[in-house]
């Protein structure tokens, strides 16, 4: 656990934190596929007429950042409360089963009733990342009464995960022409989403992060155990429910946008937990700026190493961000009893 | 935790107050291997030729015809006994994991085993190999990502915690190897690829069923002997040290069990979803009460049984009960998982939540 640093330590941290996604967007416009002299990507931004350039950076480039940031704080957020309002490490928006009922309704929608458009696959995304969610979080709390215990919520998350990628799995397999339409949805990309779709799923991660950030205290007490928070004044179910709205709206939103990316909401609050502590009210607004650059940083790169083609993105992050899990992991000291 | 209504304390039947008869453990595994037997023959009986009970009994006396023979040695034993190795061994692994990582979500899956496995098979699987290599390339994949994993995760002890995260970023990884194959390959190699992910028992060999039972047959045992350190390690590493035991030596020998024992089933099934998971929960439940998180032997040997006739039971359905084959591992998950649920909504009317907190 690091020390507290100083206020003025701390500001200069979130100043780093700030600018360093301000990197990561400049990148996501600037670089490319088609590299253009940054003289024209500016006067694509402000311009507004008909060149390649303003096509590339207006239409293509700043609708793809802005996604990135919405989707990375979205996951990461979620995954930072997920893990809160469940007290296990392993826990992410994908254990309350959301990325799976995402891509088990977009294969169904594409097998059965053709589905193609980008605003149609953030449709049935959405549903499906929300009843996926409801149906788990029902489970793990009917008849529990006043001890819905976190355990019962990983648990029922995971196994309703499990039988739904296996179902999708199913569909794929049996029907070429859904795996063929679906398969690059589901690794993940910021490709051509439209604004559309980006309209839609704004609004939602913006009311979640308000809410998560609401959450902060309370989800610092929870931390402590059921009993002392409840000795605190605070109400854990009251908090898991509201955890859990938030996290549908964050991740269910995310992955309408970009698609099912497994690794940022699981991996980005382990990260920024080595760096700020466990106190939500910086871990949150924390998360909510590590999980853009991730997510930008490997967008950016996808875009550059396959030229000029593009690896999605949802490989990109796990490539990348993989390691740097590893090594943090690794140059921590966590005593061997932290896993309780 | 205060509860609104007090419950009358229940008469202790038994010697110990809230410990299930002693012979229960002995009673449910006699019965599960009743059923075991029971799925075993089903699954030896149909297919695409249905034989009677009889007559594969004849195959065994030696008096069936020669096709008749052949259709149960050649076809459909060796697929059977790849579901009960690959069950046994993939629930056996389940609970270990769950114990020494200190996690009721731990399973293969999330340390990357099973994912090494994935990615190793999919990989030879694209650069167009023969079918009788993969199991060979899961075996490898699975075997360096559990190498990966302890080198990694080997530095001034190895603990759970830190072995989970070390897991999670080499899955990451190897299943963004996967995806970017399934991306990026032609469809047929794509299909072949999501089919190995999910699990599928379909055409096993005699040679690929005679290695894994050497493992099986090597690991389960050892599995069963390191049980009473996993339960030492439960108490905490510095009462485990006070009692003489190396905490991290025996972790490490744990781990490499369990990990052994993963790596054998995914090479011979690939991950057949929900077992390693699920299994272990389902063992406790059915073992009874106090339920703790370490396996004894007694829940091993039921989870082990349980995991095979799931397996083979699914592996049965998948190939015959369904307008269409489809991998085993679709129907583990479809028939485990709303058991589970069901379990898991009994259990939380049930139990009281002092007890909770321990189990599920």
């Amino acid at each position: 656990m690091p020390k507290p640093a100083g206020p003025a330590r701390a500001m200069l941290g979130w100043l780093g934190a700030v600018a360093i996604l301000g990197l990561a967007a400049a990148a996501s416009l600037f670089l490319g596929a088609r590299l253009l002299p940054p003289v024209e990507v500016l006067r694509a931004l402000t311009a507004g007429d008909a060149s390649t350039a303003t096509l590339v950076v207006a239409d293509l480039r700043l609708p793809r950042t802005l996604l990135g940031v919405l989707a990375g704080a979205g996951l990461a957020v979620a995954g930072a409360v997920m893990q809160g309002i469940t007290r296990n490490p392993i826990a992410s928006p994908s254990v309350l089963g959301i990325n799976a009922g995402a891509s088990f309704a977009v294969v169904v929608a594409v097998y059965l009733f053709g589905v193609t458009s980008a605003l149609g696959y953030a449709g049935f995304a959405l549903l499906g990342a929300a009843l996926a969610a409801v149906v788990a979080y029902a489970l793990a709390t009917a008849g529990a009464g006043p001890a819905s215990s976190p355990t019962r919520l990983a648990l029922a998350g995971a196994v309703i995960a499990t039988m739904l990628s296996a179902w999708t799995t199913t569909v794929m397999v049996l029907s070429g022409r859904t795996l063929e339409e679906a398969r690059h949805w589901l690794a993940g990309s910021l490709v051509a989403r439209g604004t559309d779709v980006l309209a839609v799923s704004a609004p939602l991660i913006g009311l979640g992060l308000l809410l998560a950030l609401g959450l902060a205290r309370g989800l610092d007490a929870l931390a402590l155990g059921d009993e002392r928070a409840a000795s605190l004044g605070v109400h854990p179910t009251r908090i898991r429910l509201w955890g859990a709205l938030a996290v549908v709206l964050l991740a269910g939103a995310s992955v309408a946008a970009a698609g099912p990316i497994g690794f940022v909401g699981l991996a980005v609050p382990h990260a920024v937990r080595l760096v700020t502590g466990g106190e939500h009210a910086r871990l949150l607004p924390a998360c909510a700026l590590a999980g853009p650059v991730l997510l930008l940083g490997a967008d950016v790169f996808g875009r550059l190493v396959a030229r000029p083609a593009e690896l999605e993105v949802g490989i990109v992050t796990a490539v990348i961000g993989a390691p740097v899990l590893i090594a943090l992991a690794r140059r921590s000291d966590v005593p061997a009893e932290a896993g309780r | 935790m205060t509860t609104t209504r007090q419950r009358p304390p229940r008469p202790a039947r038994y010697a110990v107050p809230g410990m299930p008869p002693p012979w229960r453990t002995g009673v449910l595994c006699l019965v599960l291997l009743g059923v075991l037997a029971v799925v075993v023959v089903a699954a030896l009986c149909l297919g695409e030729v249905v034989l009677s009970p009889a007559e594969v009994l004849g195959v065994v006396t030696g008096t069936a015809d020669g096709g008749t023979t052949l259709i149960v040695t050649e076809f459909r034993l060796p697929r059977v006994l790849a579901g009960v190795l690959a069950g046994a061994c993939l629930a056996g692994a389940g609970a270990l994991l769950q114990s020494l990582l200190r996690n009721p979500l731990a399973s293969p899956d999330v340390i990357g085993v099973s994912h090494g496995g994935s990615a190793g098979a999919v990989l030879l699987l694209a650069a167009g190999a023969p079918a009788a290599m993969v199991p060979l390339g899961a075996l490898t994949g699975a075997g360096l990502a559990a190498g990966s994993l302890v080198v990694l995760g080997r530095r001034r002890g190895l603990s759970g915690e830190r072995v989970v995260l070390i897991g999670i970023g080499l899955s990451a990884i190897l299943t963004a190897i996967v995806t970017w194959a399934v991306v990026t390959f032609p469809i047929t190699v794509a299909q072949q690829a999501l089919l190995w992910t999910t699990g599928s028992l379909f055409g096993r060999t005699w040679a690929e069923v005679g290695w894994a039972a050497l493992g099986a047959v090597f690991l389960l045992p050892v599995a069963l002997a390191q049980l009473r350190q996993l339960a030492v390690l439960e108490l905490g590493d510095d009462l485990a040290r006070g009692l003489g035991m190396p905490a991290d030596r025996a972790r490490l020998g744990l781990l490499a069990t369990a990990v052994g024992l993963a790596a054998t089933a995914v090479a011979l099934g690939g991950p057949i979803a929900f077992i390693a998971l699920g299994v272990p929960h389902l063992a406790r439940a059915l073992a009874g009460p106090p339920r703790p998180i370490a396996p004894s032997g007694g829940t091993v040997l039921i989870g082990g049984l349980l995991g095979a006739v799931l397996a083979v039971g699914a592996d049965l359905i998948a190939g015959n009960g369904l307008a269409r084959p489809v991998p085993v591992g679709v129907i583990t998950a479809t028939l485990g998982a709303p058991w589970f649920c069901w379990l898991l909504l009994r259990s939380a009317r049930a139990e009281r939540p002092e007890t909770e907190r321990r189990t599920a």
